[in-house]
């Protein structure tokens, strides 16, 4: 039995043209014009417990609507959606304790008062008991490093340190389903990967079911078992990090170095040269040639070193999202 | 348990204000004026006519009537209304807690916060001046009705405020009906003008809007000048506009929200 399931998914939002100026302002109040935009198209989606699912796609695809209707926020256009056995649209009680969204900025915390006062709140609205909110409480200190910062007013903190509350907020009440809409977005690189750790240890030491969305592939392949592709509303691909580099890309990278210079279009007989300088290149070749053309090249080109490489995630996405080669 | 959670809300959103304190002494001071204002006006009318209520009555009905407008004053509808179109609200959709917490708690420790000084005031004039009020003000089954209207008409103001912030959902620009209401308001409730000026044709048409029920009802249970209606008229068409006022945003709930896009992210 999956934990989250939907079965064509779909969400169309109306939205209200206008031309610019006054005359047009009036002119909208008798006849309005809509156009609809198609965000998420039939998404069939499931997800077993305990998955660590990543949702990637370019601007716009339509991530966070999905996200949205997943947490009850949006009604869909059309299609179902089942999260632990309830439809979240309906926003049972029971359903909103067990869960929880953390979408960029858009913050659980009260700015005025320390994130101390925000986790006291959510331990009453999510009836904690004292001992469970301490224990949960101590482990997010620790692993988010929230010592410093937890008696502070909330509008004085950094943008990481507020990041990290945010996360302690959504964290706080052992939550079984999480939705995390960029929650790395604007973060350095230290941080980044603090947070990164953060939610692959909570996802393994609780079981719980995890969706992100992140635009840093880096994200998604050090913390993903599975991923989801969305472009233009619609899943182009469901499956591991490998499985989407195999299928998606039929050749690989063979890397050169030399010991005398070398022309580049004695390389071109080759395969396809990416990259290019004497005593340095990089051709990219079918996949199932790989060791072909590299031991050819091996015999007849003064080869130094060599090297075989897989394109990375940031090259396969590159080429899912604009239809064009990754090279 | 939800007794637990509003109580929490309310602690922090009382934290929260007193931050704010020197801005609640000014919006104290906005809304006392204007009924400030009004009963100076009607004190010099009765002064110059004979006629009508004496200027103890005038000066005894203003008093409450400060007190009742302060403590029935509203501002939830903006609020929502912002959070509505800004899709701030989502963080109190995903939760499970009422949404309305948020705005109860706002709108009560802000009642509090305004209170301070008026109540100051009031024992500062009373020890100096005890025969300042008339003793009409001091009979405890008038203060019963009293208590009892006035938590209506709290609960009508804050309910009337959030069916015009529900409307964000619909509308883009909420304050400016926000505006008119308020205008309305000073003008039918008995803020201006006290209804015992007013023709009688007149108060039977106010009868049948909301805003006298807010601040004129309460002021006449407690002074015991009653225009038109008395008290147990009043607090029951109070607590029907109460009744009527939920189902209706019950309505406007869950239809805005079926339709709701939510902005941003
Ligand atoms: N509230 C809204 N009203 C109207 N259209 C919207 C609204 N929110 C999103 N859209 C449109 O729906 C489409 C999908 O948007 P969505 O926010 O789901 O994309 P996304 O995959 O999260 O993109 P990003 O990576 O930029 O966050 C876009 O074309 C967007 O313009
Ligand atoms: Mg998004």
């Amino acid at each position: 039995m999956p934990i989250i399931k939907t079965v064509n998914l779909t969400k169309e939002y109306k939205v209200h043209e206008k031309d610019p100026g006054f005359i047009a302002s009036v002119k909208s109040l008798f006849s309005r014009k809509y156009k609809i935009v198609e965000a998420v198209k039939a998404i069939n989606i499931s997800i077993d417990e305990g998955e660590l699912v990543g949702f990637i796609g370019p601007n716009g695809a339509g991530k966070t609507t999905t996200l949205k209707m997943l947490s009850g926020l949006l009604y869909p256009t059309n299609g179902t959606a089942q999260v632990m056995g309830f439809t979240p649209w309906q926003r049972r009680k029971d359903f909103l304790k067990q869960f929880s969204l953390v979408m960029g900025q858009k913050a659980q915390l009260w700015w005025d008062l320390p994130l101390y006062d925000s986790l006291l709140l959510q331990r009453d609205i999510y009836e904690m008991t004292k001992p469970d909110f301490q224990n949960s409480l101590e482990e997010l200190v620790e692993m988010l490093e929230l010592q410093k910062f937890l008696k502070t007013q909330v509008r004085k903190l950094s943008l990481g340190q507020r990041m990290r509350g945010e996360l302690a907020a959504a964290f706080i009440y052992r939550p079984r389903v999480l939705f995390l809409d960029e929650p790395t977005i604007g973060l350095d690189i230290v941080v980044q990967k603090k947070v990164r750790e953060f939610i692959k240890g909570y996802q393994q030491r609780y079981g719980a079911t995890i969706i992100l969305t992140s635009h840093y592939l880096d994200d998604v392949s050090e913390l993903c078992d599975r991923l989801i592709i969305i472009d233009h509303g619609q899943k182009a691909f469901d499956g591991s990090t490998t499985e989407l580099i195999s299928t998606h890309i039929d050749h690989k990278r063979i890397v050169l170095s030399f010991n005398k210079p070398v022309q580049k279009t004695d390389l071109s007989t080759y395969g396809k040269v990416i990259h290019y300088q004497p005593y340095k290149a990089t051709i990219q070749v079918e996949r199932n040639q790989t060791t072909g053309q590299a031991a050819a090249m091996l015999t007849t080109l003064p080869v130094s070193d060599v090297s075989i490489e897989e394109p990375s995630l940031e090259d396969v996405a590159r080429e899912l999202f604009t239809g064009h080669d990754y090279s | 348990m939800i007794i637990r959670k509003l109580w929490r809300v309310l602690a922090l959103d009382f934290s929260r204000t007193l931050q704010y304190r020197t801005d609640a002494l000014l919006w104290m001071l906005a809304e006392a004026a204007i009924p400030l204002v009004a009963m100076f006006i009607w004190l010099a009318v009765s002064a110059g006519s004979n006629k009508g209520p004496t200027g103890q009555e005038i000066l005894s009905y203003y008093v409450v009537v400060i007190f009742v407008k302060l403590l029935t004053d509203a501002w939830n509808g903006a609020f929502m209304a912002q959070d509505i179109l800004q899709g701030e609200i989502v963080q109190d959709l995903v939760r499970p807690i009422p949404v309305v917490f948020k705005y109860i708690a706002n709108n009560l420790t802000e009642k509090v916060i305004k209170l301070i000084l008026p109540i100051a005031a009031i024992i500062f004039i009373a020890l100096l001046k005890p025969d300042f009020f008339s003793n009409a003000l001091l009979l405890p089954h008038r203060w019963l009705l009293f208590v009892i209207s006035l938590a209506l008409a709290m609960t009508l103001q804050f309910l009337i405020d959030m069916v015009i912030g529900t409307l964000a959902f619909w509308l883009e620009d909420v304050n400016q009906l926000r505006q008119y209401k308020e205008m309305l308001s000073s003008a039918a409730s008995g803020l201006l003008i006290p209804l015992a000026f007013l023709p009688s044709v007149f108060v039977t048409g106010l009868n049948w809007l909301p805003f006298r029920y807010v601040i004129s009802a309460p002021a006449e249970i407690l002074t015991g000048n009653y225009v038109s209606l008395t008290a147990p008229s009043l607090i029951t068409i109070q607590a029907a506009w109460v009744f009527a006022l939920v189902l209706i945003i019950r309505w406007q709930w869950r239809a805005g929200l079926r339709r709701y896009a939510i902005p941003g992210q």
